[in-house]
């Protein structure tokens, strides 16, 4: 009985040879209306293995292109006030408000449109991959039209966006907009042989979620079934901090499931 | 059923328990030869929030761990479940253990040399390294396989083991399949001439492997790993040698930061004992061995093996301070320890005798070579790295040289007396990258007075000295104890030398506790230290807390 | 519905539990001894005299207490032919440590190892030290969990009662 066993074990085993990487190419899906993904990513200036998670992202971004939205949220411990060079506060009240809503213990961790598998929606990055590839392609449920107008003297954004939807669903929706900032030249610590101070002292921040421009929730967008061509059209407006650049900053705007937070459409913009 | 209802279930399931449990628990008798038994054991802490020393506030105010087994045999045939309940998990532990449920359940039967098992099981190949499955309550570790278990015994001294399922993963099982086949050839027993032979071999073999489909876009990942290993044994008299070898093919993870190089693992245990004295020596090699049933895996989830740490556990509070746990990336270590007793009745034995044990461990980092001029170390979906087998990296990541003498002074008075030197590198160990290498002298006296009436008492004292992380700590502690049933203690550990004034805190606790038969109750409340706890040198986080504490563990 | 099935069984079988009392012996399961050979626990005995079971581990301080203090006294235990049957849980960390250990202490009880819990698990032991008493027909009469000072002159008392009932 026991070489059953042996003969199944030795069917199977896979040796693989490089290249490792597969071939990156033909996903960028620019100018058509396609699904695009939000992976959010809980992180931190003071926490070393974090940088490994901006890899992983990046990696992704280079593969997705403009399918894939991020957004880095700085919350946690790691992410703590302290001791120059760690004096700079890369903390939101949004930010807060998510990484305990959702419990986050561990970083780098990060939610791919917030979809759970067992019970959490948090996942490590090297699993980001999977979960991005299984639902990058289905067919759209929304498509997102954002339109933005900055006042650069009162610092102050406006945003309107227009809500199609392309299929007809029971479900509740809520919409929920982030102002996200790019550029952010500030130390990171950083678990590599490469840097033997474990300090990065010019790392480049990037997609630093800023502040919740409709709250950390967002909004409700139905209250009835939501038939195919309804349009749903929100304007909302925001001021800028004196700190933070708006050539750098952007608009990351999403419809998620009320009921299981699921994102099912995001879309991203830059200030004008 | 719905979460209240299963709560209200769980907590009236405690109670019964507890409130039905005769004074004097036996395992009982159903059916001629049939057999109940089980246990039970429960642990709930009421926190109180105590920023000064860390202790985070706690919205349920309580929490609670707690399970019950349940087993029936008849004859060849055995069932057994566990019901699990965590309303809501202590600190410390995986939130992802939230609910309840019945995580174990499993059937057996034993028939002649065939016994198989269906559902949950524990087992282990060798001495783990490809393969090891079990639970450790005290760090919330249970990676039971969910399958089918084969042992066949051919013949005596032959013995085979064929397994397959899926791991646990708190209330869900993990995505990876497991297979693995074992066998096992005690020579002495098999080859008749042998029998009577002063030299015992036994020698064995595993393989063991794991599905899990690749759905990642950014690499060409193995869906079948496959680890081997092989193991001789040889004991000759007081000499006892055991080895084991283990291989794995590619396996990128979460762990080794996806690459794709081969693992190895080489463990060597020898051993020298006579009566009055015994001697081990241990070496053993680690170079990219995690393996897990799913490559995202991180923490201690769905481990498919162990890797034994070749270092000592430490007993105390202050020496166990910075214990060591096996990093599975990569790491040589070596260990020695003497055990020897000076006999009762010479001068340096005393009228009662001494025992002595010198133990010395080293954990070091594997030399790691660039595959490639223009690939770092460790880069994702590379190799990865060359190491040469011999060469010892130029990291330490602990050291350990210690002496214990237990000694007993009279029929009333027994003591044991301990020194340490450990060095424990924190960034490696714990995952930081800016913390120093913490040196820590520890000394440790532990008395015991008896006393008439099968009553004693016993103090400790500790004191750790180091420059580095939290400087100096003094402990010290009082234990009464009524033979067999009541203990009470009161503790405090002063983390004294700290550079900063405010966090010079005491840490006391007041314990009490009763056991009777197979039942024990006990409740404490205090503080506790933001510390590390670890068995077998897998360990956990364990945050610093303020509260009462109270343990009920049963066994019928 | 299935856990809730599973959860009704469970009541029903602890129901069955508190019904009736009487005694059993040692579960039939494989161990090792120190050498590493496989042993059945259905041999382990004392020529029908009285002996203990006591699971320990070498990382365990309460257990390394206990089979010192019996230690001291085991002369007097083996005057009567008692016997100790010390079963060693550690795993494969400390496991190449329990025979060095124990020749180096001179202890002389019978070890054997239970590397993989199935021996423990079967005796329904949650924590080390944990010991039973069984009397010279091997059934199992009694147990304890954790230990202080003293308690081997009760196991002492315990194995004495039970020679007096055999004869």
């Amino acid at each position: 009985m026991p070489g059953l066993f042996l003969f199944l074990f030795f069917a199977g085993c896979d040796k693989i040879e490089p290249p490792y990487m597969t071939d990156h190419t033909g996903h960028n899906g620019a100018g058509e209306v396609t699904r695009k993904v939000l992976l959010e990513e809980f992180t931190g200036h003071q926490c070393p293995n974090c940088p490994a998670g901006h890899q992983m992202a990046k990696e992704l971004k280079t593969l997705y292109g403009e399918r894939l939205v991020i957004v880095s949220i700085h919350a946690g411990w790691f992410a703590r006030v302290s001791e120059p060079p760690f004096d700079y506060d890369f903390t939101s009240p949004a930010g807060d408000e998510l990484n305990t809503h959702f419990g986050v213990e561990l970083y780098p961790i990060g939610m791919v449109n917030r979809k759970s598998e067992s019970g959490s929606p948090l996942i490590g990055p090297t699993a980001w991959a999977e979960v991005v590839s299984q639902i990058i392609d289905l067919d759209p449920d929304f498509h997102i039209e954002l339109s933005l107008n900055y006042l650069p003297e009162e610092r102050k954004l406006e945003v309107n966006a227009d809500i199609h939807a392309l299929t007809a669903s029971p479900n509740q929706y809520s919409f929920s907009a982030f102002l996200t900032e790019d550029g952010i030249i500030s130390p990171q610590k950083i678990n590599d042989p490469d840097y033997p101070s474990g300090v990065i002292e010019d790392y480049e921040h990037n997609h630093v979620l800023r502040k919740g421009i409709n709250g950390t929730w967002g909004e409700t967008l139905n209250d009835i079934a939501i038939q195919t061509g309804d349009v749903f059209s929100r304007s909302y407006s925001v001021n800028l901090d004196t700190d933070w650049i708006a050539e750098n900053c952007n608009v990351v705007a999403f419809v998620y499931d009320s009921t299981t937070r699921e994102v099912v459409q995001v879309e991203k913009m830059a200030l004008p | 059923m719905n979460k209240a209802v299963r709560k209200l279930f769980a907590i009236a399931f405690a109670f019964a328990f507890f409130l039905t449990s005769p004074p004097t628990l036996k395992s009982q008798e159903l059916l001629p030869g049939g057999r109940i038994w089980g246990n039970f054991q429960l642990e709930a802490q009421y926190y109180f929030s105590d920023s000064l020393i860390g202790a985070p506030e706690v919205p349920e105010k309580i929490l609670m761990n707690g399970f019950g087994n349940l087993n029936f045999s008849y004859q060849g045939f055995t069932v057994g479940m566990r019901y699990e309940s965590y309303q809501n998990p202590l600190l410390g532990y995986d939130p992802r253990y939230q609910g309840s449920g019945i995580p174990y359940r499993f059937a057996s039967f034993s028939q002649e040399n065939l016994e198989v098992t269906l559902g949950n099981f524990y087992e282990q190949f060798g001495s783990g390294m490809v393969f090891r499955t079990y639970e450790e309550r005290d760090l919330g570790v249970d990676n039971a396989m969910d399958g089918l278990k084969l042992v066949y015994r051919p013949v005596d001294g032959v013995s085979m083991r064929g397994i397959i399922g899926r791991q646990r993963l708190f209330f869900d099982t993990g995505p990876g399949i497991v297979r693995g086949f074992d066998a096992q050839v005690d020579l002495n027993s098999v080859v008749p001439s042998l029998v009577e032979s002063q030299n015992q071999w036994s020698f064995g073999g595993s393989a063991v492997s794991k599905f899990q489909r690749d759905q990642n876009p950014l690499y060409n990942l193995p869906e079948n790993v496959a680890a081997f290993s092989g193991r001789l044994n040889f004991s000759r008299g007081a000499v006892s040698i055991s080895s084991e070898y283990a291989h794995k093919i590619n396996d990128p993870s979460a762990e080794n930061n996806f690459i794709y190089k081969d693992g190895h693992a080489l463990l060597l245990n020898a051993s020298y004992a006579v009566s009055g004295a015994g001697l081990l020596l241990s070496a053993k090699r680690i170079d990219n061995m995690g393996f897990r049933s799913d490559r995202n895996a991180t923490g201690n989830d769905l481990n498919i093996n162990y890797l034994p740490p070749t270092t000592r556990q430490h007993l105390y509070s202050l020496s166990g301070m910075y214990p060591y746990a096996t990093q599975p990336t990569g790491e040589i270590g070596f260990m020695g320890e003497l055990n020897f007793s000076l006999p009762r009745e010479t001068p340096l034995g005393g009228p009662f005798g001494t025992s002595v044990t010198i133990n010395y461990s080293l954990a070091n980092s594997l030399h790691k070579e660039r595959v490639h001029d223009t690939i770092p170390v460790g880069q994702r979906g590379t190799k990865g790295y060359r190491s040469d087998f011999f060469r010892l990296g130029d990291e330490k990541f602990f050291e350990d040289i210690n002496i214990e003498i237990n000694r007993r002074f009279s029929r009333t008075l027994r003591a044991l007396f301990s020194y340490a030197y450990i060095t424990y590198n924190q960034n490696v160990i714990e995952g930081y990258v800016d913390k120093e290498m913490v040196y820590a002298h520890i000394l440790i006296a532990d008395v015991t007075h008896r006393l008439p009436q099968r009553r004693s008492i016993r103090w400790e004292l500790q004191h750790l000295s180091t420059r580095q992380d939290n400087q100096n700590w003094a402990m010290a502690m009082l234990e009464y104890s009524i033979a067999p049933r009541w203990f009470f203690a009161v503790s405090n550990q002063y983390n004294y030398g700290n550079d900063d004034r405010d966090l010079r805190i005491h840490y006391y606790t007041l314990s009490g506790g009763y056991s009777r038969g197979g039942n024990r109750i006990s409740l404490s409340y205090g503080k506790q230290r933001e510390g590390i706890i670890c068995v077998g040198g897998v360990c956990r986080q364990v945050p610093a807390s303020n509260g009462f504490t109270l343990n009920v563990s049963s066994s019928f | 519905m299935k856990k809730t099935i599973a959860f009704i069984t469970f009541c029903f079988a602890f129901t069955f539990y508190t019904a009736g009392q009487s005694q059993s012996s040692l579960p039939e399961l494989t161990i090792k001894t120190l050498q590493g050979r496989d042993v059945s626990t259905a041999t382990l005995e004392n020529q029908g005299k009285p002996f203990v079971v006591s699971f320990w581990a070498t990382w365990c301080r309460p257990c390394l207490k206990e089979l010192n203090a019996i230690d001291d006294i085991y002369h007097e235990w083996q005057d009567y032919g008692f016997k100790l049957i010390a079963v060693s849980t550690d795993d494969a960390r400390t496991r190449a440590n329990v025979l060095p250990m124990v020749m180096g202490r001179s202890w002389d009880y019978e070890f054997y190892l239970d590397e993989n819990g199935d021996f423990r698990r079967a005796m329904g032991v949650n924590n080390v030290p944990h010991t039973f008493i069984l009397n010279g027909k091997g059934e199992i009469v009694y147990q304890h969990t954790s230990f202080s000072d003293g308690m081997e002159w009760d196991m002492f008392d315990k194995l004495i009662e039970l020679l007096e009932d055999n004869e």
